[in-house]
């Protein structure tokens, strides 16, 4: 039999000699567990779903890698799936980009919110996705969602928000040798066609409740599908998001509990992004479970008032926080809002998206809420939640219900 | 100092509209600045601004904005008692299904009402079961015996555990089943997404077992709906359309709004085929997000068949927008668009309508011919009644038959909500018909020969007992030989054959049956419940063999049977693969 240095070194020259356009992590499915197996910083890094360092399973994995059956175990059927590295993004042109983003801003400006539907601002759009990698990037896809939500409502705050947060990555752009923080906010709206990697903060070993999910408007009408979680460990949320035509996002119902073997974290906006990449899925949940998100919990609007300004200041236009917010009650007249202990009133939304506060209410009469889970959004009647789930109390336990 | 007035304005009605020397000096730039420069520091401005307001609690800057247009349902504009009866009194003075005390009322919106109505029916009967007397205990007792409203499954299901006798220990029995299932997939889903199961747990269930368990979704954990979602979502890996498709045939009647988020995630999508399953679902779904999702769809929607679907399922939430365009599609000559738009009048017709549709009823397509039988039944409207009777009386027996009875009832049922009479004549005309028809075959046999049949029988069912079954099924046929008229040993002996899962053989007993003695066969739920399966089966195993038109012509038969006295799951099921067979024999 190799020696175990030995089928080391011929995987990891394997996988490092691939280049660009070839395998850049391998998959093994090994008595029943997954092994990842991939290269950074030259060594050869395994993660097994066993959870143990240097395992079994992963010694045999490098056995079948290697042609060497005689390290595999009677009834071991391995499979392989290989992560192919992205083919080489056609280069873009950053200046040209930042450009059109700083038409596009003078467009709406000279417009104004009230000649949203000008043709100048429609062709403005039409220069930054043609300037932009394709396909167009999550971040930069939501940015024009919510620049079309925002002068459709004609809501001059958000106009102003959504666009300064687009200057700012416009002068990143344009950036020869850009900060860390002008990196990581390229790569939050123009993602691997940033070439940032160094913005990405890696996730391994690391346990995701999801919340909750919804569908947000990126260029498309509903075009972007967001999973919400807390993480575990490092107690804030985290998102999924992914074109709804791509079917690289991970699997399961919601809620479910994920145990993350390997994953990336963006470092930019909030909630950050985060990209699963090796996981194990538990779709029963306990009530025990849900005790462990309680330290997330908000009960005060003031403070949710304070963290949502303080996101927002950071990255205007990648920012969109999302709570978990435990009301003291819920007020039916004459807004539908949650108030806290202290009185202050964090609103529902109404008009379009009224029957999302009729079903909260409608929950609320039915058990005790909880706490809400959603999107905050600043409004001209001041903070909103968009509710996407809750957790209710009834008498046989915890509830988890998904309002989007 | 900066004026923010000015600069509000100035990003509400675009800088040309302002003096730009003004708006330079409010944000303190120099003299030769350029407009990009002002957008520049502009934009600035007013988002810290906006800012800066919020966190000082009061709104944000764009005080003035505009809300997003808020459209209203189109309503019927029925002022008869049934069109103001609410489901639910919401203020003083309303006419509400839940304040209602008399029984004959109660039963009658039960049979004639719209789904909502007939649902706060279904529970106020429940509520009210209790304290009324015994002559309208025995009333609702026998419609609930005779209804089988899939529709209002789950609150038929509350009404007869209430009831004593079959109906309620049926219901108890449905409720135990769907429990013990609920609680056996339970672990198998778990398994499945830890990776330990290969296997999809629900699909590997067979079609009316996953209806009956879905029709009653409102009594399921949290995790098998999470799971069930999951799998209409496509948030499996790998979205197999195939078991979206199934999923959501079998929540078509489910009504639980934990599916939502699940449905219209699937109508946002935007895909044609399983967006109309979906508004389906959905529009069964009591629930405000219900009427908005749909709304939206129907809005964006081009194809006639999509369109038409969605403005059905509208109607059935109570907003009739797409009446005049579904009517125009009645005179389409795609049988898909027809069928569909027959299907939507159910929800959209009033009673103008009644003679357009009354038209489909005598089609030679028997599909056709019985779903415009149900949508008559829908709308309920009395001109509708001469042409039923007589259809009902030409129809030979089976399954038009049967509906077009249904549609009677159901159109005499909403007449007296209406406080009208029935034409009394014409209904005498077709009892007269089946009483008839029933029970006469025992008297056309001589005695001796029909005593010979009695003791081959009672030895078949003896060594039935023993577990002997070759020489039952021996017995069975000496007694059914002797007297070709008596369908009993010829049911003993189909049934005894699909007990052994032994459909094909089962099926050429049932045929007989229903040859000797189709009434007796079609009026007794037991044997319906068998023979309908038993179909259903052997339709599965031909499909699965490849052989679809064999699988869609046993559909077709099993369907041209009056199947009101088999399970609604059962009945759903058949349908579901009947359309879906259809659909696929058109390509």
């Amino acid at each position: 039999m190799r020696p175990l240095s030995e089928l080391e070194n011929a995987v990891r020259s394997r996988l490092a000699s691939q280049g660009a356009s070839g395998v850049r992590r391998v998959a093994c499915h090994v008595g029943g567990e997954e092994v990842l197996l991939f290269v950074r910083g030259g060594e050869l890094r395994a993660v097994c779903t066993c959870s143990r360092d240097q395992c079994e399973h992963y010694q045999r994995a490098l056995f079948w890698l290697c042609g060497a059956e005689d390290g595999l175990e009677a009834g071991d059927d391995p499979r392989l799936r290989t992560s192919q590295r992205p083919s080489t993004p056609v280069p873009v042109d950053h200046t040209a980009l930042a450009d059109a983003v700083d038409g596009l801003l003078l467009s709406v400006v000279r417009a104004g919110v009230t000649g949203a539907s000008s043709p100048s601002v429609r062709d403005a759009i039409d220069q930054v996705v043609v300037r932009a990698p394709t396909p167009l990037p999550l971040g930069l896809s939501r940015f024009l969602g919510r620049l079309n939500d925002a002068l459709s409502r004609q809501d001059v705050g958000k106009t102003a928000r959504v666009l300064e947060g687009a200057r700012r990555f416009a002068d990143a752009l344009r950036e020869e040798r850009p900060s860390s923080e002008n990196q990581a906010r390229r790569f939050a709206w123009l993602g691997t066609g940033a070439f940032g990697a160094r913005a990405l903060e890696p996730m391994e070993d690391a346990m995701l409740l999801e919340v909750g999910r919804e569908r947000v408007a990126g260029l498309q009408r509903n075009a972007i599908e967001r999973r919400y979680f807390v993480h575990l460990k490092k107690l804030e949320v985290v998102r999924e998001e992914h074109l709804r035509t791509d079917a690289e996002a991970s699997v399961g119902p919601c809620p479910r509990l994920l145990h993350v073997a390997f994953g990336e974290l963006e470092q930019f906006g909030v909630p950050r992004r985060a990209r699963l990449l090796q996981y194990a899925v538990a779709a029963e949940l306990t009530d025990a479970h849900w005790t462990l998100v309680e330290p997330v919990v908000q009960s005060s609007v003031r403070e949710l008032r304070r963290r949502y300004v303080a996101a927002v200041q950071q990255c205007p236009a990648q920012s969109e926080p999302f709570v978990i917010f435990a009301p003291a009650e819920l007020q039916e007249e004459p807004r539908a809002a949650l108030v806290d202990a202290q009185g202050e009133h964090l609103g529902l939304p109404e008009e379009a998206e009224q029957p999302l506060a009729d079903v909260l209410r409608h929950l609320a009469k039915e058990a005790t809420l909880v706490w809400v889970a959603g999107r905050l959004m600043s409004l001209s009647r001041g903070l909103v939640l968009r509710p996407v789930s809750a957790l209710l109390k009834r008498g046989d336990g915890l509830h988890f219900v998904r309002i989007t | 100092m900066q004026d923010g007035k000015l600069l509000f304005e100035c990003l509400r009605e675009g800088i040309g509209k302002q003096p730009t020397a003004a708006v330079r000096d409010a944000l303190g730039l120099t003299e030769p600045a350029e407009d990009r420069e002002i957008a520049r520091a502009l934009t600035e401005w007013l988002a810290k601004e906006s800012l800066a307001q919020l966190a000082g609690e009061q709104g944000g800057a764009g005080a003035e904005e505009r809300g997003s247009f808020v459209p209203q349902p189109v309503e019927f504009n029925d002022t008869s008692f049934l069109g103001r009866l609410k489901p639910r009194s919401q203020k003083r003075g309303d006419t509400a299904v839940d304040e209602v005390n008399d029984v004959t009322t109660l039963l009658a919106v039960l049979r004639a009402g719209s789904l909502a109505q007939r649902r706060a029916a279904a529970r106020r009967i429940a509520e009210v079961f209790e304290s009324v007397g015994g002559e309208e205990r025995r009333a609702i007792e026998q419609v609930l015996e005779q209804l089988r409203d899939v529709e209002i499954a789950p609150e038929l299901l509350e009404c007869r555990l209430k009831i004593s006798g079959i109906p309620g220990r049926e219901a108890q029995l449905t409720l135990r089943e769907v429990r013990q299932l609920s609680a056996d997939i339970a672990p198998k889903i778990t398994a499945y997404w830890d990776g330990e199961l290969l296997v999809e747990p629900l699909m590997a269930l067979s079609g009316d077992q996953r209806a009956q368990l879905l029709v009653h979704a409102r009594h399921l954990d949290d995790l098998v709906i999470a799971h069930v979602a999951a799998l209409i979502e496509g948030a499996t890996g790998s979205p197999d359309r195939r078991v979206q498709r199934a999923m959501l045939s079998a929540v078509r009647y489910a009504g639980d709004p934990r599916l939502l988020p699940a449905l219209v995630s699937l109508l946002e999508v935007g895909d044609g085929e399983l967006g109309m399953e979906a508004s389906r679902a959905i529009s069964r779904i009591e629930d405000p997000r219900t009427w908005k999702a749909l709304l939206a769809a129907y809005e964006r929607s081009v194809v006639d068949r999509e369109r038409i679907s969605l403005g059905g399922a509208l109607g059935r939430v109570g907003d009739v927008r797409a009446a005049d365009y579904v009517r125009e599609q009645l005179r389409s000559q795609d049988e898909h668009v027809l069928i569909r738009a027959i299907e939507a009048m159910r929800t959209l017709g009033s009673a103008d309508d009644s003679d357009a549709v009354a038209a489909f009823v005598a089609s030679k397509d028997a599909v056709i011919a019985t779903k415009a039988a149900h949508t008559l039944a829908r709308i309920g409207d009395a001109r509708a009644l001469p042409e039923l009777t007589r259809l009902a009386r030409e129809a030979p027996a089976g399954a038009v038959r049967a509906s077009i009875e249904e549609a009677i009832e159901h159109i005499r049922a909403r007449l007296v909500l209406r406080g009208e009479e029935p034409p009394s004549e014409s209904l005498l005309v077709v009892l007269d018909e089946q009483q008839r028809a029933e029970g006469t075959a025992l008297l056309r046999a001589p005695f001796g020969v029909r005593l010979r049949a009695y003791r081959h029988f009672l030895a078949g069912r003896l060594w039935q007992l023993f577990g002997a079954t070759q020489r039952a099924l021996v017995r069975f046929d000496l007694a059914a030989s002797c007297r070709p008229g008596w369908a009993v040993p010829l049911v003993a002996a189909g049934m005894l054959q699909a007990g052994r899962e032994e459909y094909a053989q089962a099926l050429g007993l049932f045929r007989r049956a229903i040859d000797a003695e189709r009434e007796r066969v079609e009026r007794n739920p037991l044997i319906m419940r068998v023979l309908a399966r038993c179909f259903l089966r052997r339709s599965e195993q031909v499909e699965r063999d490849g052989r679809v038109a064999i699988a869609r012509g046993l559909l077709d038969e099993v369907m041209s049977l009056d199947l009101r006295h088999a399970p609604s799951s059962l009945r759903f099921e058949i349908g579901r693969r009947h359309e879906a067979l259809r659909v696929l024999g058109a390509g």
